[in-house]
């Protein structure tokens, strides 16, 4: 039996909102990764966490959608603010006085950035291949960087 | 043989001579010892059984197999702080980074006249890691290994004039792979998964993977076995129950576990001590954009070491870790972190860990699990804040461009002149990011039945036949990376159980 989903539909699209805000990519994403999939891998990530903690994430949801009137004074939900202001929103929750408030933003920041730079076709375009990794150490290899033979 | 956890039919039930809990630093060493001895050995692990071939270098997903919660364990408190702990065959040395230290003299001393371990001194350590050192090859990182993060660094301390040098790891033909903490798809890393647990099996000991031991059985003051679990690999959802007599029970499932497990079973509770005295190394690591493409992911991740500081009980170690993982340390939002991560290959790193006095507490949970709170003192704020201060005189000393740090409102500096902004800084523990990579003390180790829950050859005071072998016996800090000593210290225990046994 699968693990039970740690987000609802509202949740989710909370959180497809803070993906396209925390990794901004065109429509023409030159890895084809959009706020959609880094979502599925959260929702994956999080899946088999024990309850307390899946718990604690929907908290941080939750807190992330409703608190731009008391962090911001804007008497609205962070997925209705306008561009400009939900990254000003964003940046008033990573510096917020209250080390709670800041914490729920750096787990949802944290797992959102995890999802977007653990894909594969993202991490070979910035240089780092694991598959090759894996690869050349099974071979006995060193990595290309390092000279073999000695630096 | 491994058992695993999908291979069980039906409730299990054993009778051995000697169970292990645990088979990290101190399960697996203890284990292979009495085995090579001729003892019948099972050693029982909460996690699963993943042999090296199919370690795939891919950072989250082996984190996914690895680690406990997914890497998510964390203390609680201002600030929390996250301590990654392993969970699988091996514990956490399969995946840690392979740091290798001897206890410092100044801690055995402080040991001895703190808490009556006269004789732990260095004499007597000497031929037990001379022992485990030569069994899990640890040497000196071969420069060839060495990543050009640590060449940052050595060139950033050479300019201060501060002492530095790689560091001593358990390796056998290492290729600087770079994803030591994420299980090394060589098997180059001397963890217990490819050491001490191959030597324990080949001499007859047997292993169950995905067995979660709930309880201890003690009756009249004496250990006789234990209690638990067996799990499905996949779902960790509960499938079978099972028990184990045993004539010695070694307790080695670390330092949040054992003590859960010991007033799960309504023990050691006389001193008031158990679950307290949580250490934990806090430690920061600071990030450096530098000109030139380095790819630092290419190399070991933690091969070098700055030892100026020492003395102080701050140790500088490398911590580089690939963008997927090293993504979240770097600052700000949007486009302007994207910016810098299409920059990660020029990207350094130095962290830092303190010595602390400090102190935290292990709470078990109603369902068996353990959690940690740990409260930073003023003491060890002030070693943290230095620390950030040197770490960044360091990177620009190295020749950094930007240095980035774990800091709330200065999450930069974009000059050497900046520095002077962060000697003027006040920050409060909250507004550090730490982590925590070395928790131990909650089961210390002491003369004293009252200071004490293990007596100083390890067993468990006023409970026949139970010793507890991880890093929870130590009673301070240890200054250094542990899993050296753990060895070291199990070592000794077998030679101790194996007497008490009829040796």
């Amino acid at each position: 039996m699968d693990a039970p989903a740690p987000f609802g539909p509202r949740e989710r699209a909370v959180l497809e909102r803070l993906a396209a805000d925390l990794v901004p990519v065109a429509r023409d994403d030159p890895h084809g990764v959009g706020p959609g999939d880094v979502v599925e891998w959260v929702v994956r990530w999080v899946a088999p966490l024990p309850p307390d903690i899946r718990w604690g994430l929907r908290a941080a949801v939750a807190a992330l959608q409703w608190l731009p009137v008391l962090v911001i004074d804007e008497p609205t939900r962070y997925t209705r603010l306008a561009a400009g202001e939900r990254m000003r929103y964003l940046a008033a929750l990573e510096a917020h006085p209250l080390y709670l408030v800041r914490s729920l933003f750096k787990v949802l920041r944290s797992f959102t950035l995890m999802g977007y730079y653990s894909r594969p076709r993202v991490t070979r375009a910035l240089g780092f291949d694991p598959d090759r990794v894996a690869e050349r150490s099974r071979a006995g290899h060193f990595l290309p960087g390092l000279p073999e033979g000695g630096r | 043989m491994i058992l695993t956890g999908d291979a069980v039919h039906g409730p299990l039930r054993e009778e051995v001579e000697v169970c292990v809990v645990g088979s990290g630093a101190g399960g697996a060493v203890v284990a292979a010892e009495l085995a090579e001895r001729g003892r019948e050995v099972l050693v029982l692990e909460e996690g699963g059984h993943h042999p090296t071939e199919g370690f795939s270098a891919r950072p989250l997903e082996m984190m996914g197999r690895l680690y406990r919660d997914r890497g998510m364990t964390c203390t609680l408190g201002t600030p929390g702080i996250p301590v990654p702990l392993g969970r699988c065959v091996g514990g956490t040395t399969t995946v840690n980074s392979g740091t290798c230290f001897r206890v410092p003299p100044r801690v055995l001393s402080k040991w001895s006249k703190d808490h009556g371990l006269a004789d732990l001194d260095e004499a007597a350590l000497a031929p037990l890691y001379e022992r485990v050192e030569a069994r899990i090859e640890v040497r000196s990182a071969p420069v060839a290994t060495l990543s050009a993060n640590a060449s940052f660094v050595a060139r950033g301390a050479e300019a201060l004039g501060w002492r530095h040098r790689p560091l001593l790891r358990n390796i056998h033909e290492c290729r600087g792979t770079g994803v030591c903490a994420f299980g090394c798809p060589r098997g180059a890393k001397q963890s217990m998964l490819v050491s001490y647990i191959p030597r324990a099996l080949a001499h007859g000991a047997r292993l169950h993977a995905n067995c979660r031991v709930e309880r201890l059985r003690v009756e009249a003051g004496r250990a006789l076995g234990v209690e638990g679990t067996v799990l499905d690999p996949e779902t960790d959802r509960p499938r079978f129950p099972f028990s184990v007599r045993a004539r010695a029970l070694v307790l080695s499932a670390g330092t949040v576990h054992s003590p859960v497990l010991l007033a799960r079973s309504g023990l050691a509770g006389g001193s008031r001590e158990l679950g307290r005295n949580l250490r934990i190394h806090p430690a920061l690591k600071v990030s450096a954009l530098v000109a030139e493409r380095v790819t630092a992911w290419a190399g070991v991740p933690q091969g070098y070491c700055v030892e100026e500081f020492a003395d102080e009980g701050i140790l500088m170690e490398e911590a580089f870790t690939p963008p997927e993982v090293g993504c979240i340390a770097l600052p700000y939002l949007g486009h302007r972190h994207r910016a810098l991560m299409e920059r990660y290959d020029h990207v350094v790193n130095f962290a830092a860990l303190v010595s602390d006095s400090s102190t935290g507490r292990v709470w078990p949970t109603p369902g068996g699990r353990g959690v940690m709170t740990y409260r930073l003192n003023r003491a060890d704020h002030e070693a943290l804040v230095r620390t950030l201060r040197l770490l960044a005189r360091l990177c620009f000393a190295g020749g950094a461009e930007r240095v980035f740090l774990p800091m709330l409102g200065m999450p930069e500096l974009a000059s050497p002149d900046d520095l002077s902004r962060l000697e003027a800084a006040r920050p409060r523990p909250g507004d550090l990011e730490l982590a925590a990579f070395h928790p131990m003390g909650t089961c210390r180790m002491g003369a004293d039945p009252r200071r004490s829950v293990v007596d100083p050859r390890l067993r468990v005071h006023g409970v026949r036949g139970l010793w507890v072998v991880d890093a929870s016996v130590f009673p301070s800090s240890l200054s250094v990376n542990p899993q050296l000593t753990i060895m070291a210290m199990a070592t000794r225990a077998s030679g101790d159980i194996h007497e008490a046994l009829g040796g």
